[in-house]
C-alpha cells in the first residue's frame, strides 16, 4: 500500500503540507503516525518522542530553518534559568529586557527582511510569530514568579515546539503545558479530539474555502466595478471566511491535542455573537488577547492609572496587535480604527449597546465586516476604492459596474451564507452538549469528515491564511 | 467490541469506512477506476473513490460504465459533463468503448484527440451527418468511425480532410461569399456599437466576463459558460442557449441552426491546454468552424485568439503558459481564410510589452479585470469586416 511515490511525496522537502492539518498528507499519514508512535511509547518517552516528532516535522516544512529553533530555545532557556538563579533584581530586569530583545529582534528582523540568508519572497518563517510569543510568555511568567524555571530544555521545547501549536497557535502558556507532560492518552481523548478535529475540518473546507470563492471573484471583477450589495457581499463573505478558516484551524489543532492527552486553550468562543468590540475581542484569537493582556497591557499600568493613560495603553495593544498581523500600513489602520472603536466603548459607548439588544447587533453587523475589510486589503489606494463602494456618499465607480452583480452571487451564495452564519451563533453547540450521545451526531460527523476528504481530494487545498504571519 | 463502540464510535467508523473506501479503490484500481489520472502530490489510499465520484463513477456504477466513461473522456479530452449525461444508457457507451478499442492509435497522444473526439461524439456524429444531410454510417462502420466523424464535418463533398488547411479551403471552396476585398490581407474597418445588433459571441468564462461587463450584452447574444471548450461546444448539454419555449435550453448545434447571425466572435482555447495537442486542439476547433459556415453560411466568422495569461501565471505555470497558448493559436490563424474566417490577435492591445496579459488589468493573471472589458471590445469593434 506504500509505494515509492508515496514516500517521495511525503518526504519530498520543504513540504509544508505535514504541518498544514486539513491536508490528505496530514490527515492519513503523520496524524496515524504520531498518535500511534505516541500510544506505543511507554508514559516516561511521551514528551520525548512528541518532541522529536515535532523537530521532525518542522524539518520536513521548513528544513532550512531547524537551527533557529534550538537558537531560540538556547537563549531563552539560558536566560529563564539565569533570572531565576538571580537575586539582583536590575540583573534580573536585564536578562528579561536582553530575551525580549532576542525575541522581537528575530521576529521584526524576519518581518523587515533584514536578514540576508531569508529570501523566500516575504514570507515570514513558519510558526515563528507564535513560537516567539510563547517564549517571550515563558521567561515573563518566570521573571513574575507563575512559573519556575524549567531545568529540562527538553520539557522547555516540547511546550515551545509541539507541533499541534507549531504553526499557527493557539498560544499556550508555559503553565498550562508543564503540568501535562505526562501520558494521557485514552479512546475517549481520541474521540474527543477526532469530533473537535472533523468540526475543525468542516469549518475550514466546507464553508471557509467555499465562501472564500466568493472574497476571490470580487478581486477578480476589480474593486472598482462592484455594485454596493455586492460590496457588502463581499465583506460579509471575507468576514465568514476568515472566521471560519481561522477559528476551524484552531479547533483542529485542540483536536490534534485532545487525541494526544493534551488540554490546548480555546482559542474562539462565537466572536460573531458579541454585541460588542470589547466582548468580541474577548472571544476572538482568545489567546492572542490574552497575550497581549497580560504581556503589554498590564505591565504597562492597565486601567489603573487614569483614564488617559488607560487610552494610551490601549493604544499600544492595538498598533503592536496590528504591526503582529502583517507587514502593510492597512494593518496599522486597522489597529487605530479597533483602537478607537474599544476606546470609544471604554468611554460611553457600552453603556449605550447593552441596553440596546437589536441595535447592539446592527452595530457589529455592520462595523465587523467594515473592519475585516481594512484588515483585508493590503493595498491602500484598493482600500479607497472599496470603501466608496461600501459607501458610495464616498465617491462614484470608476470602473463597469454590473449592477445585476449581487443577484448572480446572491444566488450562488446564499446557502453558504445561511450556514455560515448559523454555524458562528452558539445554538449548535448547546443542542450538541444535551445529546451528544445520539446516534445521530456520530453519523452525521462521520459523513461529514468523508465529504470534507471528497473536497480535499478533488481540489487543490488552500494554504492557510495565517501562516505567512 | 460493543463497549469499544460505545466509547470511541466515530474513530471506529472512520476506521471501518477507510477500509471500506480503500478497499473499494484498489480493487477498483484494475478496472473501474483504471484510468483516473494519479495525484500529483500525496494522496491516500481512497483517493480514487472519491476522484471516481466527481467524474459520475459511483462505487455501485458497472465496471463497463466507469471504463467507457474514463476511456472516452481521456481519448477526447471532453468534458465530464459531456460522458455523463452520455452514460444515462451504458449500452451506448459500451458501443463507444468497443470503437475505441479497435480504432488504431488510441493510445499515442496524438491520435488520441483527434480519434477520442470522433468516438465519443459518435452517436452524436451520427446526428451531424444527418442534420446536414450526408449522413455517412457513423457508429455503423465500427473501423471509420472516428476519421469518419471529422471527415463528415469538415467535407461537404464527404472528402476526408487530414491537413489542418483542409477544413477552411473546403469551406472557401464551396461557398463563394462576395467580399469587398478578396486579397489575401483583411480590410478591418472601425464601427459603432450597433455593429453588434447581429453577433454571437462563443466562448469560455473569459467571453462570459464580456458578456457581464462589456456592455453590449443588449446588442450581441452569447453562447458563453465558464470552462466551455471546442471539443464539446456544439453538443454541450450544459444549459449554454436559455429558450423562451418550454425546452428550457437548447445546444449550440441547435441554436446556431435556429437563428441566423451576421457576425460570430469564437474565442476557446484555454481550458484545452490539457488535452491533446496543438494539431488535435486545430483539427477539432476546424471542425467546429466548418460546422459553423454550414449552419451560418451568410456569417462573418471571428477566430479570436486564445488570450495570454499575465506574466506570474506564465512563468510558473507548467501548462497555462503563453509558450503553450502561442502553440495553440498557431493553427487557429491557418483556418483563416480572410474571406469568411477572419483571425484577430486580441494579445495585440492586450498584452505589455512582454508579451504578457497586462498584470494590472487582471487579479488572477487569467481574467480581465471588469473595467478593461472596454479594450477588448474596443479592439474588436476597430476591427470589423464591413460587407457591401
Amino acid at each position: 500500500m506504500i509505494d515509492r511515490n508515496d514516500v517521495i511525496a511525503v518526504f519530498s522537502l520543504p513540504n509544508q503540507n505535514v504541518l498544514v492539518f486539513h491536508s490528505l498528507e496530514f490527515i492519513f499519514r503523520i496524524l496515524p503516525i504520531c498518535l500511534l508512535l505516541c500510544a506505543l511509547m511507554p508514559g516516561t518517552g511521551f514528551s520525548g518522542i512528541l518532541l522529536l516528532g515535532s523537530l521532525l516535522l518542522y524539518w520536513m516544512a521548513e528544513p532550512s530553518l531547524i537551527w533557529l529553533l534550538l537558537a531560540v530555545l538556547f537563549v531563552n532557556y539560558m536566560l529563564a534559568w539565569w533570572i531565576g538563579c538571580c537575586e539582583r533584581k536590575g540583573l534580573r530586569r536585564f536578562f528579561l529586557a536582553l530575551s525580549v530583545l532576542c525575541d522581537f529582534g528575530l521576529l521584526f528582523g524576519f518581518k523587515c527582511a533584514a536578514f540576508p540568508f531569508w529570501k523566500e519572497n516575504g514570507a515570514m518563517p513558519l510558526g515563528i510569530s507564535f513560537y516567539i510569543f510563547r517564549a517571550v510568555s515563558y521567561v515573563a511568567d518566570v521573571y513574575t514568579g507563575q512559573s519556575s524555571p524549567e531545568l529540562s530544555p527538553f520539557k522547555l521545547a516540547v511546550y515551545l515546539y509541539m507541533f499541534p501549536v507549531m504553526a499557527s497557535g493557539p498560544i499556550t502558556r508555559y503553565g498550562q503545558i508543564s503540568v501535562q507532560l505526562e501520558k494521557n492518552m485514552s479512546l475517549s481523548n481520541l474521540e474527543k479530539g477526532l469530533r473537535l478535529f472533523i468540526t475543525g475540518l468542516a469549518s475550514k473546507v466546507l464553508i471557509a474555502d467555499r465562501i472564500g470563492i466568493l472574497w476571490h471573484e470580487i478581486q477578480v471583477i476589480g474593486f472598482e466595478s462592484i455594485s454596493t450589495p455586492l460590496a457588502w457581499m463581499g465583506a460579509f463573505a471575507y468576514t465568514l471566511m476568515l472566521y471560519f478558516d481561522f477559528s476551524g484551524y484552531s479547533l483542529m489543532a485542540v483536536g490534534v491535542g485532545r487525541m494526544l492527552g493534551l488540554t490546548l486553550p480555546e482559542n474562539f468562543h462565537y466572536p460573531y455573537a458579541a454585541r460588542s468590540f470589547t466582548q468580541f475581542w474577548r472571544r476572538w484569537h482568545i489567546t492572542l488577547g490574552a497575550w497581549f493582556r497580560d504581556y503589554v497591557y498590564i505591565p504597562l499600568g492597565g486601567s489603573r492609572k487614569g483614564r488617559a493613560r488607560t487610552c494610551l495603553n490601549l493604544l499600544a495593544v492595538w498598533l503592536f496587535t496590528g504591526i503582529w498581523h502583517g507587514n502593510g500600513w492597512n494593518y496599522l489602520l486597522w489597529g487605530l480604527l479597533l483602537w478607537l472603536l474599544l476606546t470609544a466603548e471604554k468611554l460611553f459607548l457600552s453603556r449605550w449597546l447593552e441596553k440596546h439588544r437589536i441595535l447592539s447587533r446592527l452595530y457589529m453587523l455592520i462595523l465587523v465586516p467594515v473592519t475585516w475589510i481594512v484588515f483585508a486589503i493590503t493595498d491602500l489606494k484598493e482600500l479607497a476604492v472599496y470603501f466608496t463602494r461600501l459607501f458610495p456618499i464616498f465617491g462614484v465607480a470608476q470602473g463597469t459596474v454590473n449592477g445585476g452583480d449581487y443577484i448572480k452571487y446572491g444566488k450562488m451564495f446564499w446557502l453558504l451564507f445561511l450556514f455560515g452564519w448559523l454555524f458562528s451563533q452558539p445554538w449548535m453547540e448547546r443542542w450538541y452538549q444535551r445529546t451528544k450521545q445520539n446516534l445521530l451526531w456520530t453519523v452525521s460527523l462521520l459523513v461529514v469528515f468523508w465529504v470534507c476528504i471528497y473536497y480535499l481530494v478533488n481540489t487543490a487545498s488552500n494554504p492557510f491564511l495565517y501562516f505567512s504571519f | 467490541m460493543k463497549r469499544l463502540f460505545q466509547r470511541c464510535p466515530v474513530f471506529l467508523l472512520i476506521l471501518i469506512t477507510f477500509v471500506l473506501f480503500g478497499g473499494i479503490s484498489v480493487r477498483g484500481e484494475q478496472s473501474v477506476y483504471r484510468n483516473i489520472p494519479a495525484a500529483t502530490g500525496y494522496a491516500p489510499v481512497c483517493a480514487p473513490m472519491f476522484k471516481g465520484i466527481h467524474e459520475g463513477i459511483y462505487p455501485w456504477s458497472s465496471v463497463d460504465c466507469g471504463l467507457a466513461k474514463r476511456e472516452n473522456e481521456s481519448g477526447a479530452g471532453l468534458l465530464k459533463a459531456a460522458a455523463v449525461s452520455a452514460c444515462d444508457d451504458c449500452d451506448s457507451l459500451r458501443a463507444d468503448m468497443v470503437l475505441d478499442h479497435e480504432s488504431p492509435g488510441a493510445d499515442s497522444v496524438s491520435g488520441n484527440g483527434v480519434d477520442g473526439f470522433g468516438s465519443v461524439s459518435g452517436n452524436r456524429v451520427d446526428g451531424f451527418g444527418s442534420v446536414s444531410g450526408n449522413g455517412v454510417g457513423g457508429s455503423g462502420s465500427v473501423s471509420e468511425n472516428s476519421a469518419d466523424g471529422l471527415g463528415n464535418v469538415s467535407g461537404n463533398d464527404g472528402k476526408e480532410s487530414d491537413s489542418l488547411s483542409g477544413p477552411s479551403e473546403n469551406v472557401s471552396g464551396g461557398q463563394n461569399n462576395v467580399l469587398d476585398s478578396v486579397t489575401e490581407a483583411p480590410v478591418f474597418r472601425s464601427v459603432g456599437e450597433d455593429y453588434f445588433d447581429d453577433a454571437l459571441f462563443i466562448g469560455d468564462s473569459r467571453t462570459v466576463g464580456l458578456f457581464e461587463y462589456g456592455r453590449i450584452e443588449d446588442r450581441a447574444q452569447f453562447y458563453a459558460q465558464t470552462s466551455l471548450m471546442i471539443y464539446e461546444v456544439m453538443e454541450n448539454p450544459k444549459a449554454i442557449v436559455e429558450t423562451d419555449d418550454e425546452r428550457g435550453s437548447i445546444t449550440v448545434e441547435e441554436a446556431l441552426s435556429e437563428h441566423q447571425f451576421g457576425k460570430i466572435y469564437i474565442m476557446l482555447g484555454l481550458n484545452e491546454m490539457g488535452f491533446g495537442t496543438p494539431e488535435s486542439f486545430g483539427k477539432a476547433y476546424g471542425a467546429v468552424i466548418n460546422r459553423i459556415r454550414q449552419l451560418q453560411p451568410d456569417a462573418v466568422i471571428y477566430i479570436q485568439s486564445i488570450m495570454h495569461v499575465a506574466d506570474e501565471k506564465n512563468r510558473t505555470d507548467p501548462v497555462y503558459n503563453n509558450t503553450n497558448i502561442d502553440l495553440r493559436n498557431q493553427p487557429l490563424k491557418q483556418l483563416a481564410d480572410n474571406q469568411n474566417i477572419f483571425y484577430l490577435d486580441v494579445n495585440e492591445v492586450l498584452c505589455d510589452e512582454t508579451g504578457c496579459l497586462n498584470s494590472e488589468w487582471t487579479f488572477d493573471q487569467v481574467h480581465l479585470k471588469a473595467a478593461y472589458y472596454q479594450i477588448w471590445k474596443e479592439f474588436l469593434l476597430n476591427h470589423a469586416i464591413v460587407r457591401q
